[in-house]
């Protein structure tokens, strides 16, 4: 239990995908305007990046690795992430349409966010590894709390750009320049997270 | 009633049909003499705030500014004569070589009193640049940069060398204030940003690694009390010290008075603890965030004891004193920019100040946790007030809304 509750923190504030591996940055950036859309896609992100870790974990191990093509890793995990998020959107239209509508267009703007490919990567490093017994849970885990950790920077700067909304911001500095820095600010604060708890592959 | 009423309309109607149209302006005339009556001529109505206090930004800052001088002298002193109060006695230390080969003027060349100033001077040149640049009027008097360099000056470790003032004070007035629009605009503490920032890019110097305390005199190069406490519990074996217990080298009243080591500001725990009970009474801090803090770090560390025992007191009571936690609890925290507006949410903000510091004190990669923790709560800070918005009047929930 405390392994998985090690990596729930390590995910979210050590090694926050945003703001310490500056993954996802262009929905960082696109969808953190408003709250209420920041909160709608980082539930998505979350959603997509516990069942890309449950497929990837899956091919990985009864495909790729018993076949010994495993460098064929990356450009697989594209193809299930984004054939799995058209099956998820498709299944969710039909069977769950308030779901559906919630998410919205995140969804399949979700096929090209960098930090799920990122998740499935490191979970496979994970594995590899073998240094934390990392399973199917652990990856499971992972790729949940790893969603968790985004939709906290997401929700975090929403909350500081309908603050910045006001304020006299110089005119050449406007929209994303702001926002980048901001984020560059953000990242400085989250560095006190720094060796809280060490899940990482060199 | 009705008759009445009928009646009284009649007569109104009957007034206003007759005379409407040859005495158009007569209402004006009416109000003029109701003036004249009351005798009011100066009242005017205006939208809140109805009740001024005289306050301006200018004579806020100032005032936190004095406020916060005392305890820079002391660190002044403190690291530049290796100045300390004996316990019990009352009696001045100091180290009388120094004094008697250069005299007092050894003060003003001492590296904590250049650091203070010189972070000072950058920030309000940084403050006069970028004034000129954005064609704004010049801000320098109103304080706000004095403070930030004040405060960020308290926060070096006196033997600093110089670029680091200076780059920091560049970069926190610069980018972390007036690029998000000056003052009132910045979401981070502008002093503890600059403060992380050197801490960042300069970890070799800011914390220094080798030079661990050898005695409680010379606490001008030796670890502060924090790291010292943390190589003590992680059982390290390069503490040049010996493994004293920091517990017998730094009493409660070293601590209190400022006879430890650190960075120049932080040490005088009863001088900071003396300027804010100065802003406290003019109302220029609440009490809710530094009493939460303080004791939410309190209890937390009570809880948690040190070195493999629980509910120690001894272990609280250093982690309270020592370190940057009265600085930061008594001045960052309370910023008036960066912090909740409800007093509820203030709250919230100071139990979440003491849970993180101490989980990165304890648990983290870094001796001090209080700037980071400040930082990384001025983040949340937006949402706080959104969730701790009071309730307009009237105000209906409604069902459905995300």
């Amino acid at each position: 239990m405390g392994e998985y509750i090690a990596i729930m923190i390590a995910a979210i504030t050590v090694n926050n995908y945003v703001l310490t591996k500056f993954l996802g940055l262009c929905p960082f950036i696109g969808v953190s305007k408003k709250l209420d859309s920041a909160i709608g896609m980082g539930l998505a992100v979350t959603f997509v990046m516990t069942l890309a870790s449950f497929a990837t974990y899956l091919v990985y191990v009864f495909i790729l690795d018993p076949l010994s093509i495993t460098y064929l890793d990356t450009i697989s995990f594209i193809l299930i992430i984004a054939s799995l998020v058209q099956l998820v959107e498709m299944v969710l239209e039909k069977f769950s349409p308030h779901l559906y509508k919630a998410l919205g267009v995140y969804l399949p703007l979700i096929t090209t966010n960098c930090a799920i490919l990122g998740v499935a990567q490191l979970n496979i490093q994970l594995v590899q590894s073998d240094q934390y017994a990392f399973g199917f849970m652990k990856c499971l885990m992972n790729g949940f709390a790893s969603g968790a950790g985004f939709t906290l920077a997401l929700v975090l700067m929403a909350g500081l750009r309908e603050r910045l909304e006001f304020s006299n911001i110089p005119a050449v500095f406007k929209g994303a320049p702001v926002t980048f820095i901001a984020a560059g600010l953000m990242a400085l604060a989250f560095q006190g997270f720094d060796k809280l708890v060490t899940i990482t592959v060199n | 009633m009705d008759k009445e009423g009928k009646e009284k309309k009649d007569s109104k109607d009957s007034k206003g049909s007759k005379k409407e149209k040859p005495k158009g302006p007569k209402p004006l005339k009416v109000k003029k003499q109701e003036y004249k009556v009351w005798d009011v001529p100066s009242l005017s109505v205006t939208s809140s705030p109805h009740v001024h206090n005289m306050d301006s930004v200018k004579k806020v800052m100032w005032t936190v500014f004095i406020a916060l001088v005392p305890a820079t002298l002391w660190g002044i002193f403190h690291f530049a004569f290796d100045f300390n109060i004996e316990y019990l006695s009352g009696a001045f230390q100091y180290d009388y070589k120094k004094i008697n080969d250069s005299g007092l003027g050894h003060l003003f060349t001492s590296s904590p009193f250049l650091n203070v100033v010189v972070s000072i001077i950058a920030c309000m040149a940084t403050e006069a640049m970028v004034n000129t640049f954005r064609k704004q009027k010049i801000s320098i008097m109103d304080g706000s940069a004095a403070v930030t360099g004040i405060l960020l000056g308290m926060t070096l470790p006196p033997e600093a060398p110089l670029f680091i003032p200076i780059i920091s004070s560049i970069f926190t007035i610069s980018v972390v204030k007036h690029l998000f629009g000056g003052l009132g605009g910045n979401f981070l503490n502008p002093a503890l940003a600059g403060r992380v920032f050197a801490m960042v890019a300069w970890p070799g110097i800011m914390y220094t690694q080798d030079n661990y305390l050898t005695s409680v005199a010379d606490t001008k190069t030796g670890a502060t009390a924090l790291e010292f406490m943390k190589k003590y519990i992680a059982s390290d074996p390069n503490v040049a010290g010996g493994n004293a217990d920091p517990h017998t080298v730094y009493s409660w009243y070293d601590q209190l008075i400022g006879n430890i080591g650190g960075s120049i500001g932080e040490v005088s725990a009863i001088l900071l603890l003396i300027g804010a009970i100065y802003l406290f009474v003019k109302k220029y801090i609440t009490w809710e965030i530094p009493v939460v803090y303080i004791a939410t770090v309190f209890i937390f560390t009570f809880i948690i004891g040190g070195k493999e025992t629980y509910f120690d007191l001894s272990y609280a009571l250093y982690h309270v004193l020592s370190g940057g936690l009265i600085l930061g609890a008594l001045y960052m925290a309370t910023d008036m920019v960066t912090c909740p507006l409800t007093s509820r949410g203030q709250l919230i903000f100071g139990v979440s100040l003491g849970l993180l510091t101490v989980f990165i004190r304890v648990y983290g990669g870094y001796p001090e946790g209080v700037a980071f923790s400040i930082l990384i709560l001025n983040l949340f800070t937006p949402l706080i007030d959104r969730v701790t918005m009071p309730r307009i009047f009237g105000h209906r929930s409604k069902k459905g809304t995300a």
